[in-house]
């Protein structure tokens, strides 16, 4: 029995896995190589490793969150031909997950910026969650916890042909909450760029959330990448979202308990479709990537040094930095255009009147 | 858990340290049970497989007549084979089961042991191994096995002269794992 369990344990090392993917516009079992995975049976590589269980804590004097790591994964699989294939559908979940967050990594490398210090982050597979806050989050979810730059996955409730954490965009989106932190805050550890406090939170928690689903949409070109895994969530890019539809909008919602019961969503997919219809237009997901990542960068710094204060609106003054790191006459058009369609009698942006 | 593997344990060599002076007395059993198990998945999550399986066993006693649960205990030996399913929704593949990833689980277990009672009900505790078979995957044939220390508990209620209702509870533990097994079942016994 012991020998047996050797030899299995030191099974080839596959140069492929079974993956669930896209292919040919819809998800499908296929083999990718993932060259950042060293050990598939464990889940460690360049990207960051995976644990099962751990513990996310908060100091309550310091409101600093820390995670206790959980035990290594022990994916069951076995190698033929050089491919992995797992044995079970975690395991399946387990190798397309991580070749999803290598695929959003070379999607974002394809980017002019220097993104050095992001990676590795590690992800933690349903953990015990200490804090209140925290703790409400839905049964079954992905997740990026910023200040502690690790990712958080929930098993799936509701058994789903493509589960969440198998669903390029929503991995993809996930990683764009770290990329935001990263970008506006210059860290992965460092504090939030606004207290949970500040007036232009909600906003600011909306315009992560659409900006996260602009990266799910630029890495799969699915506008609505996540009907692929829950129907019925109204985040498609390419549906008509309107700011003056989006009720309560940011500073209108009258909840200021512990828990903000605001609902970042509605005017994050405004966000989101703005940013869509100047794609559509541009035909350049490169150029966008880069266009939006300058953005970002600017908006973080300018709020960092107080040249934007806090106020309500202040997730929306990211559009007017958006307006100001357009490089032709072209972008400004189509980007002025696509913000005086969405936001009209919500938001006006200066320079494009 | 661990303490019911070391009572166990410490029960058999007490068991059988001392018959020397006393009458052999076997009995044997056997019989077919439903089980369900959870075993661990890839991600850490547990994955339910229900199936059947077969047992016999064997156990000797040296107090024929003892019927009291706190009475000397019978030396047994305890063998089993199991079988479980578990499928699991996938993406649709060219495969012969499309959208289903099934994946099965065999079990074969050599436990030793302890039971309590005779005439009425019987309880058992045992520890033992298992080899855990897996055999899975979508569009190829794929298959791993790992080894489990064991440990359960056994109620034996026996029904007219030479059946029972045989109820079994208990943990596979690997490094890292520790899954959990009940089966119900119906057998004879001699």
């Amino acid at each position: 029995m012991i020998i047996l369990s050797l030899f299995f344990a030191c099974q080839d090392s596959p140069s492929a896995f079974q993956v669930i993917d896209i292919q040919d516009d819809s998800y499908e079992i296929t083999q990718r190589s993932i060259d950042s995975l060293h050990s598939p049976k464990t889940m460690e590589g360049d990207l960051g490793n995976l644990y099962v269980g751990g513990s996310f804590n908060m100091d309550f004097n310091t409101t600093m969150l820390s995670y206790a790591k959980g035990r290594p994964l022990s994916v069951q699989y076995v190698v033929q031909d050089e491919v992995a294939y797992p044995i079970d559908r975690d395991g399946l979940i387990a190798f397309s997950f991580y070749n999803h967050l290598e695929d959003t990594v070379d999607f974002i490398n394809t980017g002019s910026q220097d993104l050095d210090g992001l990676l590795p982050m590690d992800t933690a597979i349903s953990p015990i969650i200490s804090d209140l806050t925290l703790a409400f989050l839905p049964m079954e979810n992905a997740a990026y916890v910023p200040t502690l730059h690790h990712f958080l996955l929930l098993t799936d409730a509701i058994p789903k042909e493509v589960p969440l954490a198998a669903n390029k965009g929503v991995v993809a989106h996930e990683f764009g909450h770290a990329l935001f932190h990263f970008l506006t805050t210059g860290g992965t550890t460092t504090p939030r760029l606004l207290a949970t406090d500040a007036e232009g939170q909600d906003s600011l928690y909306s315009l992560d959330e659409g900006l996260a689903d602009v990266l799910g949409y630029l890495v799969t070109n699915r506008p609505n990448f996540i009907a692929d895994s829950l129907e019925n969530q109204d985040r498609a890019l390419d549906t008509e979202h309107l700011a003056s539809n989006v009720s309560p909008l940011p500073g209108l919602n009258t909840d200021e308990g512990l828990l903000s019961l605001y609902n970042p969503y509605p005017l994050g997919s405004v966000f989101a479709a703005t940013i869509w219809d100047v794609d559509v237009q541009l035909n350049d997901k490169s150029r966008l990537l880069n266009w939006v990542i300058d953005t970002t960068t600017e908006f973080g710094r300018q709020v960092s040094l107080e040249e934007r204060q806090d106020s309500i609106d202040l997730g929306m003054q990211w559009l007017d930095v958006w307006i100001d790191q357009a490089q032709t006459v072209e972008e400004t058009t189509l980007a002025c255009e696509a913000i005086q369609e969405r936001w009209d009698s919500v938001y006006e942006v200066t320079s494009c009147s | 858990m661990f303490l019911t593997l070391l009572w166990a344990t410490v029960s058999i060599l007490s068991a059988e340290t001392t018959p020397s002076d006393q009458t052999e007395d076997w009995t044997y059993s056997k019989g077919l049970f439903t089980s369900s198990i959870g075993l661990d998945s890839s991600l850490g999550f547990q994955r339910y497989h229900h199936g059947m399986g077969a047992w016999w066993q064997t156990c000797n006693s040296d107090t024929p007549t003892m019927t009291s649960l706190t009475g000397n205990p019978r030396s047994c030996l305890h063998l089993d084979v199991h079988l479980g399913f578990d499928s699991q929704t996938i993406p649709e593949t060219t495969a012969l089961l499309k959208g289903t990833l099934l994946t099965t689980h065999i079990a074969t277990d050599v436990l030793r042991g302890i039971t309590l009672g005779k005439e009425s009900i019987q309880v058992g505790l045992f520890g033992g191994v298992g080899g855990d078979f897996y055999f899975g995957g979508i569009d190829r044939f794929a298959w791993t096995i790992r080894p489990a220390l064991l440990t359960e508990i056994q109620i034996q209620l026996p029904v007219q002269e030479s059946n029972l209702l045989w109820l079994s509870g208990g943990q596979r533990i690997g490094l890292y794992r520790a899954n959990p097994s009940i089966a119900i079942g119906w057998g004879s016994r001699w």
